[in-house]
This record gives C-alpha cells, structure tokens and sequence, in this order.
C-alpha cells in the first residue's frame, strides 16, 4: 500500500485514525496504541508484501530476543558476540535477497561458473527497516539506549508503518521516550496534517507528473540533446519530490500519532556544494552511515589517506546499499571522487565563485549522478551521458523534445522553484496574514490529489525498490 | 497568534482534513454507482475475490486499488479536476495523450514498430489462405497526425514503411490514405472518421480498385447529437456534435451469429445503439464478428471481402453502393479457422485490409495463427 493511494487514504487512514484515537490509554500507558500501531503496520506491510510480512516479523523477534542477551550479558565480552550474531542475521537476510544474486553473477561472469540465480524478490522497504534494527542492535550495545523487554513496542518500532517503506530511518534513541509515553496534543495533530498534504502534493502533483516525461524519454525513438537534458532534470526533480514527499508524508503521519521523527531532506538543491548537498539529502541514512560505519573507523581522526579511504568505503556502501548492481556502486564512487575533488581542490575556488556558478556546478552533479542512477546497466550510462554532450544523440532537438518541452515547461519550473524555500516562505507570510488561507490550502491540496490517484495509474516510489 | 487563535486554527485543518478524508470515505461505504462508467465507455471494475490466493498472490490487494479509484464517490468530478489542473495549471498540451485543439479533441500514442510486422504477417497468412488476385490494403492514419502543432507518438511514415516493405509482393496493391483524409475527416469529440467527410477516402479507394461512387442513393439522416469516445477520455466539458448517416432503403445488412452459424438481417444502421455506450455503433451495430452487405441495386455485380476494424463499419454501406456484397471480418472478434468454416470466398473478388492505427499498435488482438 502506498500512502498516494485511495485505498491508504480513504479506507486504511481512517480506520487506522479512528481506531486509535478510541483506543484507551490506562494510566497513560501506551501500551494499547502500539498495539494499534504494530497490527495496521503489520496490515499495511503485508498489502504490499504478503509474504514477505512473515520474514519482517522473524527480523523482530530474532532482534529483539538476541537484544536481550546482548543486555544481560552486558558486563562480559559474551554480548559482542551476540551483537554480531545479531547483525550478522539482518544483514544476512538482506544481503540473501538483495544482493545474492549479484554475487551468485558476478562469480559466474569472473570464474567462468554456473552457479543458478537464487531470483528472490526483494521485499519492500527492507534496507530501511534492516538499517532501523541495526542502529537498535549497535545502540544497544553501547550502552546508549536502555533494552526493550516489550516485544510488542520493540516490534511496534521496527514495522511502524509511516517510515517502514522508505524512510526516513528512523533511530531507536529519537523515539524511545515516544514509544512509552507520548502526548496527542491538536497542534501535533494539525501540523502532522500539513505535513502529510504536502508531502501527498509533491509525490502525486509534481514528482509523478514528471515522471510521466521520464516514461516518455524512455520509451521514445528520438534521443537528442535537449531530450536527454530534459529527462535528466526530470529525474533529478522526481527523485526528489518523490522521496522527499515520502518523508514527509511518513514525518506528518508520525506527528499525528505523537511521533516527531528527524528531518530527512533540508532544500537539497539549494546547496553550493556537494559537500553541502549530502548535508541536506536524505539525512537519515547519510547519518548512520556516519555514526555506525565512519567514526568507528576513524572518521576524520586519523591520517588523511587513512580518512580518504574511509570515505571510499562509505561511499562503496552508500552506493551499494542503494542497490546490487555496478552502477549504484559506480555511482557511490563517482560521489566519492566528486567530493574528495571538492576537499582537495574545488573548495579553494567554489569560495571564490558567483554563488549562480556554485548551484549550476551543483546541477551539473546531480544531473550526471542522475544518469547513474537511473540506467539498467554500465553500457547505459555512457550511453546516456555521450548523448548530453551530442554524441551518440540524434541532433540538439527534435519534433519530440520540442513538443514535451512545451508541455512539460510549467511542471518542470514549479519543481525547480518548489525545491527551494520560496514557496514555504510566501505561504507562511499568506498564511499569516489570511489564516484561513491554510485549512483551505491544504482542502485544495488533497481534493486535487484524489482527482489524480481516481485517474491516474499506480505509481510506487522510486525509493521502494532500494 | 496567541494560544486561543492557534487552537482554533488546527482545530479548523483537523476538521477540513476529517470532512473531506472521513467524509469521503463514509460516502465511498455508501456509494453504489452503476456498474457501466458511460464517459469511459467501459465497466467498472468489479470487487476483487478475497480468498488465501489471491491474497498471498498479492492479485486481492493490486485489484482492490483499481476497484477503489473506479469505484470512488464523485469520480466525474475527480476526473474533470485533474484534466483542469493539467491544462489549466501546468498548461499542459496533453492528458496522457489526450490533446484538444481546434480540431476538437485527439490522442496519441507512440508507434509500436513490432506490432505493425505482426500485422503485416497477419495480413500476408489471411491473404494466402484467400484465391483472389486482388488484395488491396489500406491504413487509416490517427487523426493525431493532423493536428494544429507536430503531435509526437504515432509515425505513421515509418507504419507505413514498414508495412509495404513487408507485403511488397505482386499480389498486394497498396492505397495510401494520408492525403484523402484532413483533421476534419474526423469527428471533433472520437477517434472514428465521420461517414459524411470521407469522399477523399471513397476516391482514393475507387482510383485504385477501379470504381467510383455514386452518392446518389443515398439521403443523409440524422441521428442525433453525441459526444464521442475522447470526450469521456478528456474530461472536461466539450460541446456535443452531430452524427449523421447515408441511408440508401437498397441496401441490406445480415449478421452472423456465431452460435447458430447462420446470418440474420438487421438495420444497417441501428439507431438504438445511439443511446447505449458508442453512439457511434449505429453504424453496422459495432462490434460484430461477421457482416453481409447485399445491394441489388448496386453499381456491379462483384463481391468485396473488407477485413476491418470499426472505421470499416461506416465506410462499408457506402461500398455496398458498388459491390452487391460486401463481406466484412472483424478478426478481433471471430479466427482465422471459424471464418474459413463459415465463408466460402468467391475467387475473383475484391480483398481490402481496412485497419486504422488502434490495430496497428496492437495486432495481437487480431485471432490470425500465423504459421
């Protein structure tokens, strides 16, 4: 089920609302409100994953279980070795079904074998919810979170539904005090709502919008310099409103059951750098990367090549965790070596430069990096990136191009303005001075997007597949 | 804002976001709409059977998204709210493929290069299964390609290219068709070409097979005023047109029933069909797998075989003023072998492959085996 769907927002939404809301809280205990949570989550994960929902559930259970060893064994090396048994089991059940087949091929193409692909599909949202019982495990063992005896609640963590499928991931320690006791107040409520509806316009108004020129890009026999721009903005555009959207509608969901979950984007695209940009990009991961791989390995702490390795590694996995194939892991190093040029070289000049020259160097990144991540193979990538600079291109433009530019210039303006704080601003000064302009904005917003899912086809985020 | 003026003002968001959310949703629990969607032209999709299977199979789930968008409240007025946001909004050219433009309204989509080989195949299988020495075939271009501005999608050069290229044999005559037909040889509000604005079609067609029509048997009548197919596709308001029809009292139509194996004469043109989904079905009764046309009156005594798809059914009662018997398969609706038992083809008749860009992209509904 995705939340840009009728069947999220007018059955499952409103069941899930209405029965939480009623569900009592004795003595203020929490208890039966995460139930209420877990079950939905459960629901909801097993609409998109039937199957899958049981394996979710025996991550829970193995986690939790071994969580508890980890604690009692605390004072004796013992808990180290639970601890990695305990990753060793999540990370293995994600490295099964999303990256076994990359090994399996990748031996068969270097060692000539003939090993069978295992063809697992890969379940929705499990590097989210893996990386979630992860920074559990490791927290845990630091002794930074107390453990949770509660099944139910730990469970009610690990498969809670708004940021289960993409995201933001969310940290056992930013909601631990939340899962015991949270308050329900009409403000978090309403800004929840806010949230939620904006997040809900940029996924289905503008992110699916342009992905409507990506599909026409795709499936079109002309492939001409101005085409290929056209679509590399578009994909840069819709792979943000896309999972930016998510985030928030998954932050604003959260709000509305008393959950404040961190930030995960931060205007990404009005960065001067990239350095600034991964500061500002999906957050939440950049950050347990940080935390849970870089720092223990040194981090900036230690000599610069040792430091400029460790950021190789990162950037391997950053690129690996996105998906197996070689393209994510060349795009991971492609943002790795575009960062070290930064810190070595470029800063001494991006300080010196017209500000407009730092965000066209910063478009210019995205815009290749887009060409990674979004080809089915390596040959598509130098496919992609001859044809913006014409070779390889059938001509600077054609009757096509032309034809979609027309069509597609408002879409792809509203997307690079709404990827900066203006719109926020002018709306919180309209809103100021016309209150009533918000409830009505936000009315707007979501009878519009209704008219879209009635009419429009299925479109699943981009960062579900990952 | 002072504490007061912020409670009233989220109270204000929740209530709008539970009027609308919960409002809409206690109305969808309600709401029985009828089954046919008359603007679609389509069914409504139907509740999704909700058992083990089709649960772990995940078909409950992926059905049940589609039932809930067809079935929801107000789903008209949903529909015209999005096409107004593309156009009106994001000054959009297209809905999805649906223009509109001064010659009313199109759609496009893109060539499907494999499909227009697998026609061509198709076409050379029946054709070897048929005696006559004279096969014409023909391709009715999508109105698209005579818009105001270059429409992407359909290349019809290239259809057309790779069509005779594939049938380029002595027993195949080709007839073009871009130059006998204008943006006005189409209805404003369907896809289907209109009876009264197809002379050119008539003369190119007669140049070839070495006739020339005669209009004169005819009277025009009308039928009523309707909105065509792309008007439900587009959404938003458009004004109706009118449906007119040649009528000539010479000319009689038989219909197979398949399950009887024998024709029964019905109306050429069925006015009840005006009021049923496709007005435009008054002509030859829509779908139908298998039609004879007989006119005594007619200018020669030879027989027309029309393989076709619905542009034929309004094409084909003038044809009749020809022929004496016009023979029209629809192979979306009847095979190759079922034809071959139920029609003994006359040798020396005339063969035309009448199919417009619908068949073109999407040849496989065609029921031909190939060999």
């Amino acid at each position: 089920m995705i939340f840009s769907s009728i069947t999220f927002l007018y059955y499952f939404l409103p069941i899930v609302l209405i029965i939480y809301f009623v569900t009592p809280m004795p003595n203020g205990s929490m208890r039966w409100r995460n139930f209420v949570i877990l079950a939905s989550s459960i629901i909801f994960y097993a609409w998109a994953e039937p199957v899958f929902v049981l394996i979710m559930i025996g991550q829970c259970v193995s986690s939790w279980a071994l969580a508890l060893l980890i604690d009692k064994y605390r004072e004796r090396s013992f808990s180290k070795y639970i601890m990695i048994l305990s990753i060793s089991i999540d990370l293995g059940v994600l490295a099964l079904f999303k990256y076994a087949d990359f090994f399996i091929s990748n031996i068969n193409i270097a060692f000539g074998a003939d090993i069978g692909l295992l063809r697992l599909v890969l379940p929705i949202g499990i590097s989210f919810y893996t990386f979630q019982i992860l920074s559990y495990t490791v927290d845990l063992y630091r002794g930074k979170i107390k453990v949770n005896r509660n099944l139910l609640d730990f469970a009610t963590y690990v498969s809670m539904f708004p940021p289960l499928l993409a995201g933001p991931i969310v940290r056992y320690c930013d909601i631990e005090e939340a899962l015991l006791s949270r308050k329900h107040g009409i403000s978090d409520f309403a800004i929840g709502i806010r949230r939620f509806a904006i997040g809900l316009g940029k996924k289905v108004l503008i992110a699916d919008v342009l992905g409507q020129l990506i599909t026409v890009y795709r499936y079109s026999s002309e492939n001409s310099v101005l085409f290929t721009w056209m679509y590399l903005v578009a994909f840069v555009l819709k792979l943000y409103f896309d999972f930016s959207g998510y985030s928030d509608m998954a932050i604003g969901l959260g709000r509305m059951f008393g959950f404040k979950f961190l930030e995960n984007f931060n205007y990404p695209h009005i960065s001067k750098s990239m350095s600034e940009f991964w500061t500002r990009w999906h957050i939440s991961l950049v950050t347990w990367f940080r935390d849970f791989v870089y720092i223990p390995l040194g981090g900036n702490r230690v000599s610069v090549p040792r430091s400029v390795l460790n950021m190789l590694v990162i950037w391997f996995l950053i690129g690996f965790w996105h998906g197996a194939s070689w393209n994510f892991i060349a795009w991971g190093i492609y943002y790795f070596l575009i960062l070290m040029l930064e810190r070595f070289v470029l800063s001494k000049y991006l300080d010196r430069i017209p500000n407009i020259l730092r965000h066209m160097y910063v478009w210019f990144v995205l815009i290749s990096t887009g060409v990674f991540f979004d080809a089915a193979s390596m040959a598509e990538i130098g496919q992609t990136l001859g044809r913006m600079f014409g070779f390889g291109a059938q001509g600077l433009a054609g009757p096509e191009s032309l034809y979609y530019l027309r069509s597609f210039m408002i879409p792809i303006l509203i997307g690079l303005i709404g990827g900066t704080p203006i719109p926020k601003r002018l709306a919180e000064k309209a809103f100021k001075r016309f209150k009533f302009l918000e409830p009505v904005a936000i009315a707007v917003l979501i009878i519009v997007v209704t008219g879209f899912l009635v009419t429009g086809s299925f479109n699943p985020f981009v960062y579900f597949r990952f | 804002m002072d504490n007061h003026e912020n409670k009233t003002h989220y109270l204000i968001i929740i209530a709008v976001f539970a009027a609308i959310v919960l409002g809409l949703s206690l109305i969808n629990l309600l709401h029985r709409p009828p089954d046919i969607l008359m603007s679609e032209r389509r069914i409504r999709e139907t509740r999704p059977r909700f058992n083990f299977e089709t649960v772990v199979s995940g078909d409950f789930m992926s059905d049940f998204e589609s039932y809930a968008a067809d079935r929801f409240p107000f789903r008209e007025g949903f529909r015209v709210l999005q096409a107004a946001t593309v156009f009106g909004a994001f000054l959009q050219t297209d809905n999805d493929g649906i223009y509109f433009d001064s010659h009313g309204i199109g759609s496009f989509q893109a060539l499907d290069e494999e499909s227009v080989m697998l026609l061509a195949d198709k076409i050379k299988a029946v054709s070897e299964s048929l005696e006559s020495q004279n096969i014409f075939y023909a391709f009715i271009p999508d109105k698209s390609i005579f818009a105001n501005r270059v429409m992407p999608g359909f290349d019809y050069s290239l259809a057309e290219r790779i069509l005779t290229q594939r049938l380029d044999s002595d027993g195949f005559t080709f007839i073009p068709l871009v130059s006998a037909l204008e943006a006005d040889s189409f209805y404003r509000t369907d896809l289907h070409w209109c009876q009264l604005n197809i002379s050119g079609v008539l003369y190119a067609l007669g140049n070839a097979m070495g006739f020339e029509v005669s209009l004169e048997q005819f009277t025009k009548r009308y039928a009523g005023q309707f909105r065509g197919g792309y008007a439900g596709q587009f959404a938003l308001p458009v004004q109706s047109e009118s449906l007119y029809f040649l009528y000539s009292p010479h000319i009689r139509a038989f219909y197979m029933n398949v399950g009887l194996r024998e024709f029964e004469e019905g109306p050429v043109y069925d006015l009840q069909m005006f009021h049923g989904i496709d007005p435009y079905d008054i002509f030859l009764r829509g779908a139908q797998p298998l039609i004879l046309l007989k006119n005594e009156n007619a200018q020669t005594d030879r027989s027309l075989y029309v393989f076709r798809d619905s542009f034929g059914s309004s094409l084909a009662p003038i044809l009749a003023s020809v022929y004496s018997r016009v023979t029209l398969i629809d192979f979306r609706f009847i095979d190759l072998r079922t034809l071959n038992m139920l029609v003994d083809f006359e040798d020396d008749a005339d063969v035309l492959f009448l199919y417009s860009s619908g068949i073109m992209n999407n040849s496989d509904m065609l029921l031909v085996p190939l060999p």
